[in-house]
């Protein structure tokens, strides 16, 4: 079986979205061939996109929550991956697709994972699943993280669930997931919180990291 | 009322209508301060994700080398934004959207809970209404309804007082969506 992946993270690396494409590949036991959004975005040749993305059995498309939808570079790429898929002369992959989202709350990936199921009815490829993760900041691109014991374990089965559900081929819709750590919100807003006044210290900046730098541009 | 409209190159020629520029002269005929900006995805860099804007220059964008700072500047000192954008799979276009991914300074990297969510917090004292005006043809009844629910979720995470969300699939739906804003920039906006 053919899995290809598309990391829809602008992080040129260590990104949660990579973390999660392979902790899937381990746990199924596959290598998953990935592409990152903003790479297609330089080769978005038509030619490219059939060759390399629609002629696989299984396009997982993973990325991270932004402004409650996809970063613009995987924006970019669905509607010429719809183009290609036009004029494809072989059989079109089945999609999955995983939104993890710093915020605690999974649910809020709701949008995301629509959007992706709209681009499958349009361009006519089987919409699998989705998995909308919370808490994604507890990942933080390490997916030795995601283990069946701890604060992930969550996680862990419910993309164990989604690695049996592709190995069996059972390529049928079926009900979106919606999974965060387990962890009570108040934990997950101090730590979050603490990680930033951390990476602040850090990085010596000289403005208060409450700053309002726009006064006034009218 | 300060009044920013963000809207895509094709907005200005859809089926005819140039949606940039009804919308820029009935904001300004009931008295509105319109300023209206073209965004392309080619002007702007993407989003990097690498939060600096957080915690190397709070509240800026470290790329300072395209105008997504002093466009950040004109939205939180706005009182409404408009954004109008052509329609993708129920989202954004990516023109619109290479500048909505560099909003991220204007708020702050803080959580706070907010109707029994988890957002960020503010990080200026007020921020615009949220107007969005999606156009496309044709749109499907999950499109428009992925687009309007999209539009509330990003109004609540930008902490606007009010938002309303359009969709224009057709130059009658233009007239109707036109008479939607009037009514929310007369009526909601200016009461």
């Amino acid at each position: 079986m053919k899995i290809v992946a598309i990391n829809g993270s602008p992080k040129p690396s260590h990104s949660t979205s990579g973390s999660i494409i392979n902790k899937l590949a381990e746990l199924m036991n596959q290598d998953i061939t990935t592409y990152r959004a903003l790479d297609l975005q330089r080769n978005i040749e038509h030619d490219y996109l059939q060759k390399y993305l629609l002629t696989a059995d299984v396009l997982l498309v993973v990325f991270p929550l932004y402004i409650d939808c996809l970063h613009s570079a995987l924006l970019d790429i669905l509607p010429r991956l719809e183009h290609a898929a036009k004029y494809s002369d072989t059989a079109l992959p089945t999609v999955y697709a995983i939104v993890n989202c710093g915020l605690y709350d999974a649910e809020q990936n709701t949008t995301a994972l629509r959007i992706v199921e709209n681009f499958c009815k349009r361009a006519k490829l089987t919409w699998g699943y989705g998995i909308g993760i919370g808490c994604g900041g507890m990942i933080d691109g390490n997916e030795k993280r995601i283990i069946p014991k701890g604060p992930l374990r969550n996680i862990y089965y419910a993309l164990g669930e989604m690695s049996k559900a592709i190995s069996l081929l059972q390529h049928q819709r079926q009900s979106n997931v919606y999974v965060r750590a387990r962890v009570p919100r108040f934990v997950y807003h101090l730590l979050g919180d603490l990680g930033l006044r951390i990476m602040f210290r850090k990085s010596s900046s000289k403005v208060k990291i409450n700053a309002r730098p726009h006064s006034t541009c009218w | 009322m300060n009044t920013l409209i963000l809207y895509d190159e094709p907005s200005r020629n859809f089926q005819g209508l140039s949606l940039a520029e009804q919308v820029e002269n009935l904001a300004k005929q009931l008295g509105f301060n319109a300023r209206a900006r073209s965004i392309s995805s080619s002007m702007l860099k993407p989003c990097t994700g690498c939060f600096g804007c957080w915690t190397k220059t709070p509240g800026l964008c470290v790329w300072v080398d395209d105008q997504a700072n002093e466009i950040n500047g004109e939205l939180v000192g706005a009182d409404v934004i408009i954004l109008i954008s052509n329609i993708v799979f129920g989202c954004y276009g990516s023109h619109i959207k290479s500048y909505l991914d560099r909003t991220i300074p204007d708020i702050s990297p803080f959580f706070v809970k907010i109707g029994g969510e988890s957002h960020h917090k503010k990080r200026y004292d007020n921020y615009p209404h949220f107007v969005a005006i999606g156009y496309g043809d044709p749109i499907s009844q999950d499109e428009k309804e992925t687009f309007q629910a999209l539009v509330k979720r990003n109004s609540i995470n930008f902490h606007s007082p009010k938002e309303l969300a359009l969709v224009i699939a057709s130059p009658t739906e233009s007239s109707i969506a036109l008479e939607r804003l009037t009514d929310f920039l007369s009526q909601e906006v200016l009461s």
